[in-house]
């Protein structure tokens, strides 16, 4: 995990040990690793999800090389062939089929998802790196910082943050950048919380008085010392903030308040379909589906990885 | 006790006061201001745009607009809305019964999430726990509107019908148009309601004293219903109280989908005008059930938990 300060001279007797000692026991994340992978359902979410994403974020090449359609092309060939759009999957070379304007829907749904993947991990992002840091100086200094954090933390979290989603999407029009920003903002409580109660039984450890003695900053004893051992956490954590902030992201964007026409989001794309649920279901059910789909596979990951780095939660 | 009930009570006012006060300065410090629906007008003089802004009392200076307005909501008024010349907050209580109605009807349903979590705890492992357990996971991913879309499309499909609006013409249709949406906002809460009691039973079914009691000869049922039973649930008093907004935000868009015509629907109407007066006064009925909610889950916690000392 963390390296040692001073090298040791590597003596034939020295590497013998390390040797020993690595086939006896693995290091904590190698072997939360193996836990998690030690699960085929784990596993396989891993890999749909990863391809998934692969497939999302090169939806441009695909759309450029693959299936000559653009993102925004209107195919006006289904016009002049005396077809109204939306038509169904297989038409005219559209293989999903394609939506009211007549947009090719399988390059819609990918270029998409790749708004909403890339909404979700931001968002996360953001949740994650301020909820550590606020988490670990509150835990480390206690006291006043403490109590402020604290506070803050009561504060977000009894925000309706729906209403105040709504209510802010009106002044900034929503893109990516500003939308994961504001949805970070509103979800890093929670990591907060959790990291500030390891932090508190952390500080007290002999090794952190030990690299106090030696005359480590505070700094370097937070983020060098205390850090690290907060990270499987900070894992489980994030995880589960890509799952919220893609929920929220395309309630958002269904609802019209989040990411707006032309760019695709899975919302606002089934947020459209929604006048074509007897006429053209199919305009529904891609993006249904890969939402749903995707939202499930990083559940799962995330929920594998709780059960891999907290044992104790395991069958909960 | 008393001393931490009226500790938490200022303490609730305090955040009630700081969550408005910051959504006060968020949209009067955003571009535009919260007048800028009423300046849009293209058609309209500076003059004009001038004397608007004068009678919403949006031409002094900020902190004054702010001490006015706290001491104006603190009494529940949020002046006239921006589109329809009555008081916002008059427009919105009367909505507030049709998404009580939706609310309550939903949180019932959620605690069918209970027995299922006992059931699940009781059989873990077998193929009941598992069925269950799936359930809440794929559940967990399924957004209200997802679901209900879900359900719309196949009802529009099939039987060429779903509910929208207020049900009329006698009880039946106003069962029927209550019930479907508030069966599919109850997602949310049945889902957590059922992992939360099978965690805790399964927590308390491995305790010391559960053992004894059954070493010492007491039937099964004995034990479940005054061993198991009553400890299990000291997190859903708690769950309980947090699940409250949830039910308040998920109402936005399940009101929307549905044209129910309650608070969430009008908040959708209002933010698509920019009616400021009338979300603001949503938010504020929203902020005050959730700091409720969050008391609650406080207060009942230690009155079930009599190991919970406070002070």
């Amino acid at each position: 995990m963390s390296q040692t300060g001073t090298q040791l001279p590597t003596t034939p007797g020295n590497s013998s040990i390390t040797s020993r000692r690595k086939s006896q026991a693995r290091g904590f994340f190698a072997s939360g690793f193996a836990r998690f992978f030690s699960s085929k359902l784990n596993v396989v979410a891993l890999i749909i999800f990863v391809i998934i994403s692969f497939i999302c974020y090169s939806s441009g090449w695909i759309g450029d090389n693959i299936l000559h359609q653009n993102r925004d092309e209107i195919d006006f060939n289904l016009l002049s062939e005396g077809l109204q759009p939306p038509v169904g999957p297989g038409v005219g070379g559209h293989v999903l089929g394609t939506d009211e304007l007549g947009r090719d829907l399988l390059v819609r749904v990918l270029a998409g998802g790749q708004v909403s993947l890339s909404v979700g991990f931001l968002a996360a992002l953001f949740s994650v790196v301020l909820g550590t840091t606020l988490g670990l100086v509150a835990g480390y200094f206690g006291g006043k910082i403490d109590d402020a954090v604290n506070a803050l933390v009561q504060i977000i979290f009894n925000v309706p943050s729906l209403f105040l989603l709504i209510i802010l999407s009106l002044f900034f029009k929503p893109d990516i950048l500003s939308l994961s920003i504001i949805i970070g903002a509103l979800s890093w409580p929670g990591g907060t919380r959790q990291i500030r109660g390891q932090v508190l039984s952390l500080r007290n450890r002999e090794y952190v008085d030990a690299t106090r003695v030696m005359g480590a900053s505070n700094f370097r004893i937070l983020f060098v010392h205390i850090l690290p051992n907060v990270i499987s956490t900070m894992l489980v954590v994030a995880g589960f903030d890509v799952v919220g902030a893609m929920l929220t992201e395309s309630g958002l964007s269904f609802l019209g308040f989040g990411i707006s026409v032309p760019i695709p989001s899975w919302g606002n794309m089934l947020s459209d379909s929604q006048l074509y649920i007897t006429g053209a279901p199919w305009m529904v059910y891609a993006p249904a589906m890969a939402f749903f789909v995707t939202v499930l596979c990083v559940y799962l990951i995330a929920d594998g990885l709780r059960d891999a780095f907290d044992p104790r939660l395991r069958d909960r | 006790m008393r001393r931490f009930i009226i500790r938490r009570l200022l303490q609730s006012l305090l955040l009630v006061w700081a969550i408005m006060s910051l959504t006060f300065l968020l949209v009067n410090i955003a571009p535009g201001g919260p007048e800028v629906v009423l300046t849009q007008n293209p058609k309209l003089t500076r003059e004009q745009v001038e004397a608007i802004r004068v009678s919403y009392g949006l031409d002094k200076p900020l902190y004054e607009q702010y001490v006015t307005w706290m001491s104006r909501i603190a009494v529940f008024d949020f002046g006239r809305s921006y589109t329809n010349p009555r008081p916002a907050s008059q427009l919105v209580v009367e909505r507030i019964s049709a998404t009580a109605q939706l609310g309550l009807a939903s949180y019932l349903i959620g605690m069918l999430g209970i027995p299922l979590g006992i059931y699940a705890a009781r059989r873990r492992g077998k193929l009941g726990d598992n069925v269950v357990r799936v359930i809440t996971v794929i559940g967990s991913c399924m957004p209200v509107w997802w679901i209900s879309l879900m359900v719309i499309i196949i009802l529009a499909n099939t039987v060429k019908w779903f509910p929208q609006g207020e049900g009329t013409g006698g009880i039946g249709p106003w069962f029927l148009h209550l019930m479907i949406p508030a069966a599919l906002l109850s997602t949310g809460v049945l889902i957590s309601f059922t992992r939360f009691v099978r965690a805790e039973t399964l927590e308390v079914l491995s305790q010391d004293y559960v053992r004894t009691a059954v070493a010492k000869g007491l039937p099964g049922k004995e034990v479940n219903r005054w061993h198991v039973f009553r400890n299990s649930l000291i997190p859903v008093v708690t769950l309980l109280g947090y699940l409250l907004p949830a039910l308040v935000s998920g109402a936005i868009i399940t009101e929307q989908i549905f044209q129910w015509p309650g608070m969430g629907r009008l908040f959708f109407q209002a933010a698509s005008s920019r009616d400021m007066p009338v979300l603001l006064c949503i938010l504020y009925i929203g902020t005050i059930l959730t700091v409720i909610g969050t008391l609650l889950a406080d207060i009942g916690y230690g009155l079930v938990d009599p190991r919970v000392r406070y002070d």
